[in-house]
């Protein structure tokens, strides 16, 4: 949990007073741990704001065709 | 092959939809057809795009937990393997491809509906953030929306594919990533200072202030409280609001 990304935001310092006081706000770390499955739905299948479902046929032939080590 | 087909039927027929929608009589330069045209193009380079990154990021993922396990004796490369390719194998028939592609967009997640287990999904993770944490951001941005692919529930997959498409200067992305991870971890401080950084690297100062806002908003409504936090984003609303006019 600890481990500290590259800053994110490196050209968002511009806006806080000094660059180490913006330190914290963006060395943040992608959490080492998943989390359970929080969320029913957020459909984000969309595009333009139409669901998307030529997508998720897309998704499925493409997965369809992954295999380990190939 | 037939997936792809009513992959490009679909296609054909939200462009037809969405382009009835936007069509204005009264503008001679924009036909219908044209609409069409236009959208149908638009949405076939996101198609081919995430094919692509589906793809790459898979085996970028695959590739990084497989140099993470030269250093690490816990991780059990033959049962992720195992996981892996009894998952992919069950798109079996088209009919039961078309039937999990149903479930998906009643809100099942590929995880799920695949039987990827926690375990493998951690592994991937790893070699998602592993690449990332190590500066190779392509990598990790196709790593990351593969992920996304694979379970869009997940706050961290967002956040990694916000992080890696900010590296590559892809703000619209890293904007929409965030957005999605705020959906999965409502209330969550960090999407709305990371959204911030966005607006800022894109010069809209309002917008980013807006979003500064709205992570003092959530840190003041949260239970864990952190001091320095918030002196830091009073500080930074402070010097962010004068940016723009009003």
């Amino acid at each position: 949990m600890a481990d500290i990304l590259p800053p994110v935001g490196a050209t968002g310092a511009i806006f806080s007073p000094a660059p180490d006081d913006a330190k914290t706000i963006y060395n943040r770390a992608l959490p080492t741990t998943l989390a359970p499955p929080g969320i029913s739905n957020p459909y984000p299948y969309k595009a333009i704001g139409e669901p998307f479902e030529a997508l998720v046929f897309i998704q499925a032939d493409t997965l369809r065709g992954l295999k380990y080590g190939a | 092959m037939e997936l792809e087909k009513i992959a490009n039927e679909s296609l054909k027929a939200t462009a037809h939809h969405l382009a009835e929608e936007k069509y204005q009589p009264e503008d001679p330069l924009q036909s219908l057809e044209v609409q069409e045209a236009k959208i149908e193009r638009e949405l076939s380079q996101c198609m081919l795009l995430a094919k692509t990154r589906i793809r790459d990021g898979f085996r970028a993922c695959v590739e990084a937990v497989e140099g993470l396990a030269r250093l690490d004796n816990s991780i059990d490369l033959a049962a992720l393997q195992k996981n892996v390719d009894y998952a992919f194998s069950r798109f079996e028939t088209v009919a039961m491809a078309k039937d999990m592609c149903t479930q998906l967009m009643e809100g099942h997640s590929w995880k799920e509906l695949l039987g990827l287990d926690d375990t493998t999904m951690l592994l991937l993770y790893r070699g998602a953030k592993t690449l990332f944490d190590t500066g190779h951001h392509p990598e990790a941005e196709a790593a990351f929306f593969f992920l996304t692919t694979i379970d869009f529930t997940q706050y961290v997959f967002w956040l990694g594919l916000g992080h890696a498409a900010f590296h590559l200067n892809n703000i619209n992305q890293a904007l929409n990533a965030y957005d999605m991870a705020d959906t999965c971890q409502p209330g969550s401080i960090w999407p709305h200072i990371y959204m911030a950084n966005c607006f800022e690297a894109q010069y809209d100062y309002e917008e980013s202030f807006i979003c500064l806002k709205a992570a003092d908003q959530e840190l003041a409504r949260s239970q864990e409280k952190d001091e320095t936090l918030a002196s830091e984003l009073k500080s930074r609303l402070q010097t962010a609001k004068p940016r723009f006019g009003s």
